[in-house]
């Protein structure tokens, strides 16, 4: 039995971050090399009391009305992300409760960043495969910005907000997800940090002090910390090298592929590296200039959007692949059913 | 890598004109150069002089000098 993602659909916080407002923040100079760098021109970002979770209901209900699908009948859903709506429950339930779900759903967290799409459809699939769910949702939502101090140069201009649905059903043998290679790095776990977020440094008034460091970058130890170079570094040599590994496990090459797809981090890393993988410029795709790093919901947002504009068609194979926070990395092959059904999805503006 | 190659590089990278590329030279007196200035010059280390500079390495770069000398220790740059 194969299982194959068979729709998707993606939301945006309506409020926009331009470069402009960014001079205006940090000043001109301040941003001008991370601007050229990132690629990106503006973010869509959540304004305060906005949650994934709230994004994740507006996709989930939108994509459910227009595919005319019961709620009743979906029988799995995972929630993916690092800004749930408490410690605990899992936000899959408050969702299994929002979306009217029946109650032999099942629901579970994914506690990835930005590589939680390739394992949380790996998890899904694999269910569907097995024969005990017919109809998952995968949910991949992050409001990563709330965990960015507004005054990070570093990390303010790269990010945005979303949450994208997919649903992952059976489908014809030989089509469907293919493989999917999944990886951890855990000795970089400090390179992308909210250090003050959980049990091992409980928030206290000294975490919520302001820290400058040596560049002028402000955050607190209950904001999220990134080691660039360290990022990098590991983006640009384990990221190429997971995946010609996956490649060679699996006997395939790029020339197998129709597309590939890479976490939208930034525009020079995505560059480098698919020159590291001599990628051909017809089988790049990207989606980061108008909404910036999503971290988790980004490269299933880049998916989405592919498929809206038609990037993706009938019997073709895309590769994707993401990495980031963890250090963590996932790779996902699909060979895109031949009755595939064309994105039909207009709006992606958040309304509540 | 030559040495015109070199200066050329350090002088896009650090948004001046290569007559300011001295070896004595600070990079943090370099008003463009901050950490994501520093990724830049991580970025084109690699892609100009096919030098893997690790997050160790870059971050002991204190001086064009310390580039050069990164280069010399790759075999990337011309004497």
């Amino acid at each position: 039995m194969a299982a194959t993602i068979s729709g998707m659909h993606y939301c945006l916080p309506n409020e926009v971050l331009t470069n402009s407002q960014l001079e205006v923040r940090f000043g001109e100079k301040a941003i001008a090399s991370i601007v050229k760098m990132a690629g990106i021109k503006e973010r869509r970002v959540v304004t305060p009391g906005l949650t994934a979770s709230d994004l994740a209901t507006c996709a989930a209900h939108r994509f459910l009305e227009a595919r005319e699908i019961d709620p009743g009948e979906i029988d799995l859903l995972i929630f993916a992300s690092q800004t749930g709506d408490y410690q605990l429950p899992a936000t899959a339930c408050v969702l299994h409760h929002r979306l009217g779900l029946a109650e032999t759903c099942a629901c579970f967290d994914l506690n990835l960043g930005c590589s939680a799409f390739p394992y949380a459809a790996c998890v899904a699939s694999s269910m569907v495969e097995s024969g005990g769910f017919r109809k998952a949702l995968v949910i991949n939502a992050e409001t990563i910005t709330s965990l960015i101090h507004p005054q990070d140069r570093g990390l303010v201009p790269l990010h945005g907000d979303a949450a994208v649905v997919s649903l992952i059903e059976r489908c014809e043998a030989g089509s469907g997800i293919l493989w999917a290679e999944l990886g951890t790095d855990g000795s970089g776990y400090e390179h992308l940090v909210v250090p003050a977020s959980g049990a091992r440094l409980p928030r206290t008034e000294e975490t919520r002090k302001e820290i400058v460091d040596e560049t002028g970058i402000v955050r607190t130890q209950e904001h999220l910390y990134m080691n660039g170079p360290a990022v990098f570094h590991f983006s640009l040599h384990k990221v190429p090298d997971a995946i010609k590994a996956g490649l060679k496990k699996h006997e395939m090459t790029i020339e197998d592929f129709d597309l590939v797809l890479l976490h939208q981090a930034n525009r020079t890393m995505v560059d480098m590296i698919y020159k590291s993988l001599k990628v051909p410029p017809e089988k790049r795709f990207y989606f980061m200039e108008n909404v910036g790093n999503a971290s988790g919901a980004s490269s299933p947002m880049l998916l989405a959007e592919a498929w809206r504009q038609g990037a993706i068609k009938p019997g073709s194979r895309t590769l994707l692949a993401a990495f980031g926070v963890g250090l963590s990395w996932g790779v996902l092959a699909i060979k895109w059913p031949s009755d595939m059904a064309p994105s039909r999805m207009e709006l992606v503006d958040y309304a509540p | 890598m030559n040495q015109d190659e070199f200066v050329s590089m350090m002088a896009d990278v650090l948004e001046v004109d290569t007559s300011e590329i001295t070896t004595e030279a600070s990079l943090f007196d370099f008003p463009v150069y901050d950490s994501v200035c520093a990724l830049t010059l991580m970025v084109r280390l690699e892609d100009d002089a096919k030098v893997t500079c690790s997050p160790n390495e870059l971050a002991a770069l204190k001086t064009i000098g310390d580039v050069k000398a990164l280069l010399i220790r790759h075999g990337q740059l011309d004497a």
